[in-house]
């Protein structure tokens, strides 16, 4: 596999484990090991799980998903269709074969 | 249910991880990769807060966090693709057309 060797390669090894000592070591000061209790972030609020129709319940909660997703997020929504839209036409453009 | 903590621990290594072949790898379609794992890092805390909260606006960030992860994917290959048209690899190293 290509990759970088040499000195180039020990700083990034380096780099990234300086980077996870800092990212763990801010985890843990902050939110602990154990059940994490914030102060200024909002009250866990139960969702009201959805109930089936032949009775089962489901708690990953997809219901709210799509309600938000065609309500609150309604205008992202549409305009996430764009930009999806315009990275296809950008990749095909970009993809296409050189005319001779 | 887990502690949240847990959840940001796995996507500090994931993101790290990800940092590291960004800077080691050699490849474009490895680097692509490794840009998706921080991406995928990122999602990961997402969900984690939004499960911990009971709140499924973090789903929806994450779904519109994954819409847009594809359609930079799929500019990324094609600029790949051109580059491997025109290079024949796509070894990083070679391609500094674009070096001040």
């Amino acid at each position: 596999m290509e990759q970088l060797s040499g000195t180039g390669r020990v700083i990034s090894m380096l780099t990234a484990l300086l980077l996870l000592a800092a990212l763990l070591l801010a985890i843990v000061s902050v939110a602990g090991l154990g059940p994490f209790v914030p102060s200024t972030l909002p009250e866990s609020v139960p969702i009201d799980y959805t109930v089936w129709e032949d009775g089962s319940t489901d708690a990953s909660g997809i219901e709210h998903v799509g309600g938000l997703l065609f309500t609150k997020y309604v205008i992202p929504f549409e305009v996430l269709a764009l930009v999806l839209l315009a990275a296809l036409l950008g990749s095909l453009y970009m993809a296409k074969k050189e005319e001779e | 249910m887990l502690p949240v903590s847990y959840y940001l621990i796995v996507a500090a290594i994931v993101f790290c991880i990800g940092a590291y072949g960004v800077m080691t790898l050699r490849s474009g379609i490895m680097i692509m990769m490794c840009i998706e794992l921080m991406l995928n890092a990122a999602n990961i805390n997402l969900i984690a807060f939004a499960s911990h909260f009971s709140q499924v606006n973090g789903h929806v960030f994450v779904l519109f966090s994954i819409a847009l992860a594809a359609a930079e994917a799929a500019i990324g290959f094609a600029i790949l693709m051109s580059i491997f048209r025109s290079k024949n690899n796509v070894n990083i190293d070679n391609i500094n057309i674009l070096r001040w």
